[in-house]
């Protein structure tokens, strides 16, 4: 517990570096079909194909206290009744894999396109 | 005799849990930054319990990480203390097991970041189980750069602030 830097730190940080590159990678690719999924308490509640939005609108989730901005090819949170407001702070979202989670109020928005085209990846317990 | 260093240390574990909330707080003034999921922060209380598991060890290490979610749970609700408390606890644990290595091929500096990258994944399964969703790890990449640099940050503070931090200890243990 005295040096600040060994051998195997810099395989470390390599290591990560790559994992965190390879993970990143795919959000460069998402060509084609933009679409926005909705989970509620875990489960896929509704699907906006974000490249087909010619107006902006709200989608109100009246029982989570959540209201949801769409507008062409992209989604956020624009306002809700938790008490951090994180979700509101995270903004839009607009490339295949971003994501913003509200905890207290159990949503969770992913945009799905590209290589994150896939089907639900939903646990259940 | 032995009950006296025992209240010795309480007395020190007090001092520095104190230390612990006080640069949690400090980080939650900052704003959030730009590119980063808002909610993601430095983590500069872990110099604190990187601290007490080198030189005090895994019980002491986490009583502070649990004062520290308690502190979170009081002022930002429950979901900031269960997020708080699962980060916490896996990342203690990780630095504990990399610092009580025999001959450890680890630095202060890949210690800290080991431990932040515990500490994204404790949350990021922390997050998932609240949610009931697994598609919260879309945050991973970001959160996992972010703890490499995070960790680097913090390990080079703790390797600064160390000698004043050890003369802390024997203020009280002496």
């Amino acid at each position: 517990m005295k040096t600040l830097f060994k051998k195997a730190d810099f395989l470390l940080i390599a290591v990560l570096c790559l994992v965190c590159a390879a993970l990143f990678l795919p959000r460069f690719f998402g060509a084609g079909k933009l679409e926005a999924v909705i989970y509620c308490e875990g489960a896929p509640f509704r699907r906006v194909d974000l490249s087909t939005v010619k107006e902006a609108y709200t989608i109100w989730l009246d029982a989570q206290g959540v209201v949801l901005k769409v507008e062409p090819g992209a989604i956020g949170y624009e306002s809700s009744n938790c008490p951090d407001k994180l979700c509101v702070r995270t903004g839009r979202l607009t490339r295949p894999g971003d994501t913003a989670a509200c905890l207290p109020s159990k949503t969770v928005v992913v945009l799905e396109g590209g290589f994150f085209r896939k089907g639900p990846d939903v646990m259940t317990y | 005799m032995a009950r006296k260093t025992n209240n010795r240390k309480t007395a020190l574990l007090g001092v520095l849990g104190a230390q612990a909330l006080a640069l949690s707080f400090l980080e939650n003034i900052f704003p959030a930054l730009p590119g980063l999921p808002p909610g993601a922060k430095p983590g500069f209380s872990n110099i604190v319990t990187m601290f007490t598991a080198a030189t005090a060890g895994l019980g002491e290490a986490l009583a502070i990480t649990v004062i520290k979610s308690v502190f979170a749970g009081v002022t930002r609700g429950l979901s900031a203390f269960i997020m708080s408390f699962a980060g916490g606890i896996l990342s203690t644990f990780t630095m504990f097991f990399l610092l009580r290595l025999k001959s450890s091929p680890f630095g202060i500096a890949g210690v800290s970041v080991a431990s932040a990258a515990a500490h994204n994944l404790g949350q990021l399964l922390a997050a998932a189980v609240l949610t009931g969703t697994s598609s919260v790890f879309g945050y991973a990449p970001v959160l996992l750069l972010f703890a490499v640099a995070t960790g680097l940050v913090t390990g080079t503070v703790l390797k600064v602030l160390m000698p004043a931090l050890r003369k802390q200890s024997r203020y009280f243990l002496k």
